[in-house]
């Protein structure tokens, strides 16, 4: 049976988006001074758009104010969402500046998906997520599509020196 | 959150709200469909002077509250709504009707803990069966790219950082919205499970005729069962091809 988690090597083409969007220094910057990042993802050609829920699981955060250090990498004149009208939840690709903020980032998503179905419980549900999780010079991927419910136990699972 | 509306029996106009609310029910219960909103305009009313009142006490939570009971009450108006175009044999209308029935019952859901529902998930259950007994299982799904949108709540810019609101949160009475106000469509996409079931994919040179179409339905009515019974569909090979299972009936409470 496919597994709905896969690991790989990163290849998110950061110098591509900074050159195709004139992305400003001051957003560059944010890769050294920020925890954890909502990148655009990359939709054809020169084009990056930001997952449907991207700016809601964004704000949300930001209300939790539990000083996890997290921002959107964009100038603020360039954030542009892709929208699919379907009840699955598409999230944005996250990228986090350590492993060890992995559990944060997967309660974070967690709470963000139990609001989302609030309602509709018994529903099936399937969420769409990348996490980019940086290692030195390295990245890997962590890419999730798979059932709303069983998407903390799937994380859980994952042992972080494998990353 | 609908518990807490009727908490605040205090107010004359949340008592108000709780007997036409049991009239309402009464009404349904006895299958008397023939004045779906009979009741609603007044209940709006009372439902703006507590919104009013809230503001003016500054009491954020009732404001939401007094919302959430305004489309539970509507929930109820709607669900007489569709059972008296099923009646009336109106099949091809009763399909939005029941659409917008099952986003009040989701909306009073997503901002009422479970325990304190009362019969909204049992409604749920109910409008999910009669979806299976229609010929719809492909909807269109629009993929677009928004360029430019605001928020309903604040004005500005949704993507901005001086906008904290969150899509679906209550604010004041107010659902939080984001308004598009610049797109750019890419595609259509068959879905089985879209956000907004109104948009249904049909034949263009389909000929069956309305009693055709909706034969399930049809059936399903002509047996005579409780409107309010809730029910599952088995399919089969054989005749019949279809076996209904009855569930229980959904319970009208005292709110």
């Amino acid at each position: 049976m496919k597994s709905d988690v896969s690991l790989e090597a990163s290849k998110y083409p950061f110098k591509e988006y900074f050159a195709d969007y004139s992305v400003s220094e001051e957003t560059r910057n944010k890769l050294n001074t920020t925890d954890i990042l909502i990148l655009p993802e990359p939709h054809k050609p020169s084009k990056y758009y930001f997952a449907q829920e991207s700016l809601d699981f964004l704000k949300f955060c930001k209300s939790l104010d539990d000083g996890v250090n997290l921002d959107i990498l964009a100038d603020s004149n360039r954030i542009i969402v892709f929208e699919r009208r379907s009840f699955d939840i598409w999230m944005p690709t996250i990228w986090i500046a350590e492993k060890v903020l992995l559990p944060i980032v997967v309660g974070l998503v967690t709470s963000y998906i139990l609001r989302r179905i609030r309602g509709r419980e018994k529903e099936e549900c399937k969420v769409n997520l990348s996490i980019i999780v940086k290692n030195g010079e390295e990245s890997k991927e962590l890419r999730y599509n798979g059932d709303a419910k069983t998407f903390r136990e799937k994380f859980d699972n994952i042992d972080l020196d494998n990353l | 959150m609908l518990k807490r509306f009727f908490e605040y029996s205090y107010l004359a106009e949340v008592k108000q709200i709780a007997s036409a609310l049991h009239d309402k029910k009464l009404e349904l219960q006895s299958y008397n469909f023939s004045r779906p909103y009979e009741g609603f305009q007044e209940a709006e009313a009372l439902l703006d002077r507590i919104k009013e009142y809230a503001v003016e006490h500054k009491i954020e939570e009732l404001a939401n509250a007094q919302l959430i009971a305004r489309t539970y009450f509507r929930m109820f108006c709607q669900l007489s709504e569709y059972f008296k175009l099923l009646f009336s044999e109106e099949y091809e209308k009763t399909w939005n009707v029941l659409q917008s029935c099952l986003d009040s019952a989701f909306l009073v859901g997503q901002h009422t803990a479970i325990e304190n529902r009362c019969e909204v998930p049992q409604i749920v259950d109910l409008l999910t069966g009669y979806e299976g007994l229609y010929p719809y299982r492909f909807f269109g799904s629009v993929e677009m790219v928004i360029l430019k949108s605001e928020c309903s709540i604040c004005g500005n810019a949704f993507s901005s950082i001086d906008c904290p609101h969150i899509k679906g949160n209550l604010y004041w009475g107010e659902i939080a919205q984001e308004i598009i106000t610049e797109v750019e469509s890419e595609a259509v996409a068959l879905v089985e499970h879209p956000l907004d079931k109104r948009c249904v994919l049909m034949i263009s040179n389909d000929k069956r005729t309305e009693k055709e179409k909706f034969a399930l339905l049809i059936a399903f009515t002509k047996q005579h069962i409780s409107p309010f019974q809730t029910f599952s569909i088995e399919k089969q090979e054989a005749e019949p091809h279809y076996v209904f299972h009855l569930g229980t009936c959904v319970s009208f409470q005292e709110n």
